[in-house]
């Protein structure tokens, strides 16, 4: 819990028994403390007064009127009534004019537990004292929820979640008086509207007039984390004979605070589908065929042992801290090697390099309620409304507050409709614009003086390789308008400039600015603009890689990365030393392959030789799918474990049935370094098992074929393992389940059990002392360049209703219905010169590979470029098209940039969301407009 | 839907959304700019088109079903163009007792506001212009007549050209506290309909100010009341004055940003107040100060002062949560008082004559004039200005009763009625009989016996019904129900409803909705059954 000043306490009365209340409490704040059961059917606890319902009404002795208990504050000796016979009429009737909204005939026969029957019956209100006037409105568009306002009473609440905390906006009441409605834009139907399905709404409505189409049932309830991206947002899971029916928000969770978006709320079925996978596979001549554990485990250890000196592994970032920590102390303890990374290489690697090279720790500084307080959020290269929803809501609070908001992304990501400071680069030249955004700042004299003379070093070393980016000169190289990039700069350096206090700025950044061959420079530049104007260490500033995956900080953390130990401790030899003597081995202390170089290795023969997958698929997020697939095939022996049959388990000998999140404990460690309990909330599934337990088992068995010791690899719990994690991680050093079981989250660095975790980094000094300022230059934008063969860029991402490569939310109905297809963004300019229209089937070519999307003609790419969400949908997948190239420092791929061809390939597609009433049949007419795509 | 016009009504289309864009670019990126960019695009599409606040929406950075939202809650806009040929007639009180019992087939159309010019039969506007540039103007200058026997104080004209803003010379000499002092001293009170001591008002804003931020001002000529007409009646023929007042104000509050909020449909007033503004700002007057005007677009609920601060902040017409006043936090969060036009009329004289010139007239405790206006069954219509204390007894003798009087209205929708043998009661701020009967913003509409008293009652709670803005329970769902009980003459209802209304109610337009009837009730007894 966050600590607050003890406020200064009020005394009243309610019904007669005497009370105190803090100040600026409501009526109704201490009424309901009372323990008062007052209706309130338009005030969420958590959401703001509406004052809509007037089902509230009390009576304060001697003074005129009915106040409403939800918007009137207390005050010193108020004697309040909420029984007296006049309120209590007033309440009861105004009661029955709220039943006479809803179709009184539906609820003849008891009707549901809302809070609107409840409170009819404690107030024997009468569904039937005034003749109905109920609208028959109904939406059954959305996927996940349908609206009847058959039973809507207008309280406001949905409308409140929806624009108030999600800042979504995507319905409002609408109209006045009599014609007044939920209503999204024009009363299109929600299907179409910009709603993004987080169910927030549905969350908050107190009637059945918004509900989940697929209905809660069973009586157990677990708090936990939802398995998803990053953010690491608190879920209550219901579920009934082993199968999840219903997920709800956490208010109490620390990190999310109540929101959930859609993948959270109803994108969690994926744990009881068919095919997850129930028992051990081994391949045979039939191809992979059902197997005992013990045949698999003994299979997967003999082979392991053969291979101990060609041996590499790959980690999950979706896995717990406690399955990462254990299967990195495998491939280190037993294996022998440092060959163990996970896809932070294909997602922030270059990040981390930077961060590590010039403040010295490689996680995000701040926290999201530094998003929420700053003046400025300058997002870059990311798209955290598909990928970070929760995230984005928090960033859309402060702008609502009035924050000034900066876009750097060459394609338009929702967020742009929240600012005009859009600054849309040419793909590749990132590094040009925030050395021209630096430029600008020193040449303003916006620069932090004290803070570089006191807290930096190597100011006067890159000062040297700025000239050259000023505003005109980087307007040709990036195409951002030279007034734009000088705004931009002026607003990041001080979003407050007449303050005195000039403001904090966030930069949060993402994949559009890592996954280059200049992925470590454009992160580099990043850090340099933060350490130029101070924007780190403060409440409202900081430095944020946005992390994709739910537990990707935590793998890295728990030490599943080739060149750091848990903790980030490198191989010097006293760290070497301790472990060996608590992990009775001798282990290397050589940095071993990174995960894309592994996969070269396989290729040149006498790398590496056997591979261990737990929980990735690389086969689907590699990049030129072609080439690793060929790579893949050339091992000699390949383990897969996970919960479901993918690309990757397909070429394996022997695959593993691993246990979902849902299915045990643990713990992830989400973007703002807070580590959080993971709880089981059903049996495994099938035959499956917690991957810390499948990989003690191989560890023990592949050990014993060594003649090794496999002690160390009898832990009995999550918890445990947790603690061996602890003891010898220093910055998690303070941390336990029990700890987090009675705290919540909490926030590394905790490096002791009094800690109490730490919010924000940097304030005083950085991990290596002081930050360092690092030339950087712009080089060419990217390896592949288009050409008359392959005349457009393709850039990749996400999208908001799937996760990653779709392997699970593939496997969720709603979400597949609300984004069937793969889509290709396309240009209005480029799909008239090649004759496409909207909704047609197209084919998508690189040098590489080829696949097949349905054409979406938007604005929201530049001229020249398409983009292809990298999910796997309907047999397409954007890695056959992306380039095997590298980024020299973090060698991750370029997935951002290639060039390809574009050409239609058959008839219109039939989707559902094709455009209005024939709009698309115009070549290169745009297609409709909808926020999230 | 498709047919031979599509072509051209595409291209036309298009052509109004390219004009579209291009009027945006005059307006800042804000949300505040809603209402200014709505009326954008009525004045280019006359109606309001979805393309058209996509564009909006984009424009201010708002999500397109918010924006929606607040498009839908003005009910002023159209949302279908309007044909040539259209017939739209006035259905306000007094034209409907104009109209006696005929019917004239056209659009239904709230008050147009030309109440003193209706005679026999209800106002009637041709064409698909706006409203005002429809009505010719022989008929607006019945409609801004001046009943003659009142005094000239704040009706006497002070425009000049130069203009040379005396009263406001005189404050620039104040203190912020000497100035509260001159107010306090002078009496004045709000003229809007509420009567709260202006310095009372001004002062809680100042007080705010330290822990809330520097104030606004508004100056509140939105006037959307049946039966009334003064403030356009006083922008139009004297918008320097009410500039000088803003002047004013806004020395002594401190306030440098101040807002004119003009009714949607007072083209009128609103181009005179522009005027104005430009000629005081040529003359030197307004350095420090900017003045914006922005306009309503409908709603009786616009008259709410709450409702005024949400317009101006581009959200929909509802009303605010009280408390917080605005004077304690209005404006985004900042001490904001609102004030009528009318009441910013009086401070020139106030400040250039001194306290005790304005208190030579009116009555203990509310010194003074005010401005009435007559309509009904008079045949003297149009503006007066009578000091406060002034008998309605005088008041009708003033306007000449074209026939026999059933009673007249006072206070519009949400006052009451007073009966022919209580015309004796003088006008005064809060319930002049005790029962409902309001002097508000000084309408009085004479109801003919011809027309009679439960007719009266009855449009009345129509209105209301009508102009719910559907906030709150109480008064979305009673006050239609309450109509139609009155309607069918069952009273069990009507009684049910009139407490859960007024007491349930979120803002004070809600909670007086039932006084028309609590009103007829006590000045004609069983007749208004």
């Amino acid at each position: 819990m966050t600590t607050e000043t003890p406020a200064a306490m009020i005394s009243l009365s309610i019904d007669g028994q005497p009370c105190q209340v803090p100040t600026g409490a409501t009526i109704l704040d201490a009424v309901l403390a009372a323990g008062i059961d007052l209706p309130h059917l338009c005030k969420d606890l958590d959401g703001p007064a509406l004052g809509a319902c007037r089902t509230c009404l009390v009576e304060i002795d001697g003074q005129r009127g009915l106040p409403a208990a939800c918007h009137t504050p207390v005050s010193e000796g108020q004697a309040i009534l909420t029984n007296s016979d006049t309120a209590r009429a007033a309440r009861k009737g105004i009661l029955e004019l709220t039943l006479s909204m809803t179709d009184n005939a539906a609820h003849s026969n008891g009707g549901a537990a809302t809070e609107l029957r409840h409170h009819a019956i404690t107030h024997e209100a009468s569904v039937d004292r005034w003749v109905a006037r109920a609208s028959d409105h109904q939406d059954e568009t959305n996927h996940f929820y349908r609206f009847d306002a058959t039973d809507c009473i207008l309280c406001g609440r949905c409308v409140s979640a929806c624009s108030d905390r999600q800042h979504i906006g995507a319905i409002g009441i609408a109209g006045a008086g009599k014609t007044a409605r939920i209503a999204s834009f024009g009363d299109e139907p929600f299907g179409e509207s910009t709603c993004t399905s987080c169910g927030s709404c549905v969350a908050a409505c107190p009637t059945e007039a918004l509900m989940p189409k697929r209905a809660a049932s069973g009586l157990k309830t677990v708090s936990t984390v939802c398995p998803y991206c990053g953010v690491g947002c608190g879920i209550k899971i219901t579920a009934e004979d082993g199968i999840l029916t219903h997920v709800d928000d956490d208010p109490d969770n620390l990190s999310s605070r109540g929101l959930l978006c859609v993948k959270g709320r109803f994108g969690t079925a994926f744990v009881n589908h068919s095919d997850r996978l129930t028992t051990p596979l081994i391949r045979g001549p039939e191809g992979l065929q059902p197997a005992s554990w013990d045949e698999a485990l003994d299979l997967v250890a003999e082979k392991f042992a053969e291979h101990r000196n060609a041996f590499g592994a790959f980690s999950s970032a979706k896995a717990t801290n406690e399955d990462n920590y254990i299967l990195q102390k495998f491939v280190r303890a037993i294996m022998g090697t440092n060959n163990i990374d996970h896809c932070t290489r294909l997602c922030h690697s270059p990040s981390v390099e930077a961060m590590l090279a010039q403040l010295g720790s490689g996680a995000t500084s701040n926290s999201y309620s530094d998003y929420e307080a700053a003046d400025c959020l300058f997002v870059v290269g990311a798209d955290p409304s598909s990928n970070h929803p929760v995230a984005a809501s928090r960033m859309r609070t402060a702008v609502d507050r009035g924050a000034s908001l900066i876009v750097l992304n060459p394609k338009r990501i929702e967020l742009c409709d929240h600012t005009d400071l859009w600054l849309q680069q040419y793909p590749g030249t990132d590094v040009a614009v925030l050395n021209g955004m630096a430029r600008v700042i020193l040449d303003e004299g916006l620069a932090d003086r004290p803070f570089i003379n006191e807290r930096t070093e190597g100011f006067d070393e890159w000062l040297a390789e700025l000239d050259e980016y000023t505003p005109e000169a980087v307007e040709a190289l990036s195409g951002v308008p030279a007034d734009l990039l000088i705004r931009a700069a002026r607003t990041y350096a001080q979003p407050n400039p007449n303050d005195s206090d000039p403001g904090g700025s966030c930069l949060i950044w993402g994949m559009g600015v890592t996954q280059h061959t200049n992925g470590t420079a454009n992160a580099t530049a990043l850090l340099n603009l933060a350490l130029l104007t101070g924007q780190v260490g403060r409440i409202g500033n900081g430095v944020s890689p946005l992390r994709g995956q739910n537990n990707v900080q935590g793998a890295g953390d728990a030490g599943c990365i080739p060149d750091a130990l848990p903790g980030y401790q490198r191989y010097t030899p006293d760290v070497l030393n301790r472990f060996n003597s608590i992990w009775e081995t001798d282990l290397p202390a050589t940095e071993g392959l990174r995960a894309t170089d592994m996969v070269e290795s396989m290729l040149a023969g006498d790398g590496v030789r056997c591979m261990y997958i737990v929980g990735e698929n690389p086969l689907l997020t590699e990049p030129n799918l072609a080439h690793a697939h060929e790579a893949f095939a050339k091992l000699d022996f390949l383990v897969v474990q996970d919960i479901f049959m993918h690309e990757t388990a397909e070429l394996a000998d022997v695959v593993l049935p691993a246990a979902s999140f849902a299915e045990k404990e643990g713990t992830f460690t989400n973007s703002e370094r807070r580590v959080q309990r993971v709880r089981q909330v059903i049996p495994p599934v099938g035959q499956s098992r917690a991957d810390w337990e499948i990989v003690q088992d191989v560890a023990r068995r592949t050990a014993r074929r060594l003649g090794m010791s496999s002690v160390g690899f009898e832990h009995g719990s999550a918890s445990s393992v947790f603690d061996e994690l602890a003891s010898l991680t220093p910055i998690m050093a303070g941390l336990s389940h029990r700890r987090l079981d009675q705290e919540g989250g909490i926030q590394w660095p905790c490096p002791n059990a009094d800690h109490p975790g730490t919010p924000r980094l940097y304030d005083q000094s950085f991990p290596r002392g002081l930050g360092k300022f690092i030339p950087v230059r712009q080089l060419p934008p990217s390896e592949e360049a288009p050409d008359d063969r392959y005349p457009l860029i393709l850039n990749t991402g996400r999208v908001l209703y799937h996760w990653h490569g779709g392997t699970m939310t593939r496997r969720v109905d709603g979400l597949v219905d609300s984004f069937p297809e793969l889509r290709v963004a396309i240009h209005p300019n480029d799909a008239a010169r090649m004759e496409i229209v909207s909704d047609e089937a197209v084919w998508v070519a690189s040098r590489r590979g080829r696949l097949e999307g349905v054409s979406f003609i938007t604005e929201d790419v530049a001229e020249g470029s398409v983009f292809v969400p990298f999910v796997r949908l309907a047999d397409s997948a954007a890695n056959w098209l992306t380039n095997n190239v590298y980024d020299e420092v973090a060698r991750i791929p370029e997935y951002k940039v290639c060039a390809v061809a574009v050409e239609r390939a058959g008839e219109p597609s039939e989707w559902r969301h094709s455009g209005p009433g024939g709009n698309g049949r115009r070549r290169g007419r745009r297609g409709k407009r909808r926020q999230y795509w | 839907m498709k047919g031979k016009n599509d072509v051209v009504t595409e291209t036309a289309t298009e052509a109004h959304l390219s004009e579209l864009q291009l009027a945006l670019t005059a307006l800042p990126r804000q949300r505040t700019q809603v209402l200014p960019a709505l009326h954008m695009v009525d004045e280019v599409y006359g109606y309001l088109e979805h393309a058209a606040l996509e564009e909006v929406a984009r424009w201010v950075h708002m999500p397109r079903a918010e924006l929606f939202a607040v498009a839908t809650s003005y009910t002023e806009f159209r949302w279908s163009p309007l044909a040539s040929d259209s017939v739209r007639v006035c259905r306000g009180m007094t034209c409907r007792i104009a109209a006696g019992g005929s019917e004239i087939e056209g659009e239904d159309h709230e008050c147009m506001f030309l109440c003193a010019a209706a005679e026999r039969g209800p106002m009637v506007v041709n064409g698909s212009r706006r409203l005002e540039a429809s009505i010719d103007d022989a008929v607006f200058d019945a409609a801004r007549a001046s009943v003659p026997g009142g005094l000239t104080r704040v009706s006497a004209r002070r425009t000049t050209d130069p203009p040379e803003w005396r009263g406001w010379q005189a404050a620039t000499r104040l203190n912020q506290s000497e100035s509260l002092a001159m107010v306090e001293r002078a009496g004045l009170l709000g003229r809007g309909g509420a009567y709260f001591p202006v310095h009372l008002k001004w002062g809680g804003a100042v007080e705010a100010a330290a822990r809330n931020g520097q104030p606004y001002l508004v100056a509140n000529g939105e006037e959307g009341e049946p039966g009334t007409f003064k403030d356009r009646w006083l922008m139009e023929s004297d918008p320097q004055r009410i500039l000088e007042g803003i002047g004013i104000a806004c020395l002594a509050l401190g306030a440098s940003h101040a807002f004119w909020y003009v009714n949607g449909m007072a083209d009128r007033s609103a181009s005179a107040a522009a005027a104005a503004i430009a000629s005081a700002r040529t003359a030197g007057l307004l350095d420090g100060l900017t003045v914006e005007i922005r306009r309503g677009a409908g709603g009786y609920v616009c008259g709410e002062e709450s409702v005024i601060l949400e317009s101006i902040e581009g959200r929909r017409a509802v009303p605010r949560l009280k408390p917080p006043y605005p004077t304690e936090r209005g404006l985004w969060g900042r001490p904001t008082a609102i004030n009528s036009v009318e009441t910013l009329s009086n401070l020139p004289d106030i400040f250039e004559f001194g306290p005790d010139w304005f208190r030579e007239v009116g009555a203990e405790g509310m010194p003074g004039t005010k401005l009435i206006q007559l309509s009904g069954a008079f045949r003297n219509r149009g503006v007066i200005e009578l000091p406060l204390g002034t008998p309605v007894s005088e008041i009708v003798a003033l306007g000449e009763p074209s026939e026999p009087l059933a009673g007249v209205t006072m206070g519009g929708p949400s006052g009451g009625f007073l009966a022919p043998e209580n015309f004796d009661t003088p006008i005064a701020p809060g319930q002049m009989d005790g029962h409902g009967a309001l002097l508000g913003a000084g309408g009085i509409i004479a109801i003919p016996q011809s027309f009679g008293i439960e007719r009266a009652l009855a449009v009345w709670a129509e209105y209301n019904a009508n102009e719910s803005c559907g906030k709150c329970t109480p008064c979305r769902e009673g006050s239609g129900r309450m109509a139609a009980a009155l309607a069918a003459g069952n009273w069990a209802d009507v009684e049910a409803l009139i407490p859960l209304i007024a007491a349930g109610s979120l803002c004070g337009l809600g909670q007086m909705a039932p006084n028309p009837i609590t009103s007829a009730r006590h000045q004609f007894g069983g007749s208004a059954r």
